[in-house]
């Protein structure tokens, strides 16, 4: 059978957009379409049609929260069972150390450590957060860090994959900014104190930041993450103004 | 269920879904998160148990996790790809014969979860599409039997044979009503310039 035949194709192009083509039918248009692009055409013009049938149907319907929990259960469930049990120590000893920080029972030097360990207990513990979890392999090699505010309390966390071309933000906690204000991160080490600025976003929960270069060229050679509060605009080649929250920059791989 | 909330926005959905094809599992869930209420909606329409539309919404979003390398633009807007992809699968989970969907009541585990559609049916959601898409004049031509065939075969993934039970009607005439309807449906939306987006 020629399918290809205009009105046998609109007809079957009908039927298969609708959903009324046996299956075996249904299979075989199937493989139609990977070889006529008059025939996909066809199908799509149905297929919007169609989809004006939505503009008057029920839109608003909330599925349980197990779902997307079983999605990714079926997806990533290799990468989140083999690291997730030996963190479970781990996540304790940083539960541990932030509760004393945030009770200042803790001298503040020891809020880096604890910033440091909570990099690693993120990666181990919550991966997806920083998007380093992958279907088939462990966390991808990243620069990762865990800034804390002056109080000791996680404020901000950013990853980015080593050789990638972009920064991921995420607050951990609110922060209050004037309307003509963005964050702005900062790094820096001791063999190069001077602040070198990797980005700004105005203060939302995340962003992603496009680097001028790959990560490993900006921040291999760096120890230390700053944010503070700048004027939108033209960036500042420094801070001009007190860092919100710093910590350490640290290579995960 | 209602319809307070707007679709998503296709170019926000589409940058998703390029993201998703590189595996950016924040996109992933960007994605689903803006698109799953509506897409449950979709399920559900087919099959009328939530328990089963939830089914279907995750076995769709693992196809997209899969697929979405092969979205392309050019071959429709993100929402339509994103529709087909759940619509068809519950389209197969009810013709698979385990659901019972639409021939029985549904189990005990689903009465509090299906949402109480009022006196909304596939008729009353075609009507008010055709009223949002201002057809009604060109749609008006058709019967009441060609439009409840067109309502039940689109919403509710019924076959012709089952739309021609459905409405007490022999096949071929079932298979017609269903083609008029979708013949003027798209006359009507080409003559008004209308697009799905």
């Amino acid at each position: 059978m020629n399918y290809l035949l205009p009105p046998r194709l609109d007809a079957l192009a009908r039927a298969y957009a609708l959903g009324t083509m046996s299956p075996r039918a249904s299979r075989r248009f199937a493989r139609t379409l990977t070889e006529s692009a008059a025939a996909l055409q066809a199908v799509v013009a149905w297929r919007e049609a169609l989809a004006t049938l939505e503009r008057g149907a029920p839109v608003s319907m909330a599925p349980h929260e197990q779902v997307w929990i079983d999605i990714q259960r079926r997806l990533f469930r290799p990468a989140v069972s083999a690291r997730a049990l030996p963190a479970r120590g781990l996540r304790r000893r940083v539960a541990g150390i932030l509760a004393g920080v945030w009770w200042g029972r803790w001298p503040t030097a020891l809020g880096l450590a604890a910033g440091a360990l909570l990099c690693i207990g993120l990666v181990q513990w919550r991966p997806q957060m920083l998007d380093l979890e992958r279907t088939q392999a462990g966390p991808p090699a990243s620069y990762v860090g865990v800034l804390q505010d002056g109080q000791g309390r996680p404020a901000l966390a950013t990853m980015a994959r080593r050789h990638g071309r972009a920064l991921t933000v995420r607050l951990l906690q609110p922060v209050a900014l004037a309307p003509d204000q963005v964050l702005t991160l900062w790094a820096w080490s001791a063999a190069q104190p001077i602040p070198l600025r990797v980005g700004s976003w105005p203060a939302q929960q995340s962003a992603d930041l496009e680097l001028p270069a790959s990560a490993e060229a900006l921040l291999g050679t760096m120890t230390h993450l700053g944010v503070s509060r700048e004027v939108a605009g033209p960036p500042p080649a420094q801070p001009t103004a007190p860092l919100w929250a710093q910590g350490p920059c640290a290579k995960v791989w | 269920m209602s319809r307070s909330r707007p679709a998503p926005d296709n170019d926000e959905l589409a940058r998703w879904i390029a993201r998703v094809s590189l595996g950016d599992r924040r996109a992933f869930e960007q994605l689903y998160r803006a698109t799953c209420g509506y897409l449950l909606a979709v399920a559900w329409r087919v099959l009328q148990r939530q328990t089963l539309a939830e089914e279907v919404l995750q076995d769709a979003f693992v196809k997209v996790w899969h697929s979405a390398s092969a979205y392309d633009a050019r071959l429709g807007v993100p929402m339509t790809w994103l529709i087909n992809i759940v619509r068809n699968r519950a389209i197969d989970v009810r013709r698979a014969g385990s659901t019972g969907a639409g021939d029985s009541a549904p189990g005990d585990d689903d009465l509090p979860e299906v949402p109480a559609p009022a006196a909304a049916g596939p008729e009353q959601w075609l009507d008010a599409s055709i009223r949002a898409t201002h057809i009604q004049a060109c749609m008006g031509r058709l019967t009441s039997q060609q439009r409840q065939a067109l309502a039940l075969t689109y919403y509710q993934g019924m076959t012709h044979a089952e739309v021609a039970d459905a409405l007490d009607a022999p096949l071929g005439t079932a298979k017609a009503w269903v083609r008029r309807g979708l013949v003027y449906l798209k006359a009507c939306l080409e003559a008004g310039g209308i697009q799905s987006s």
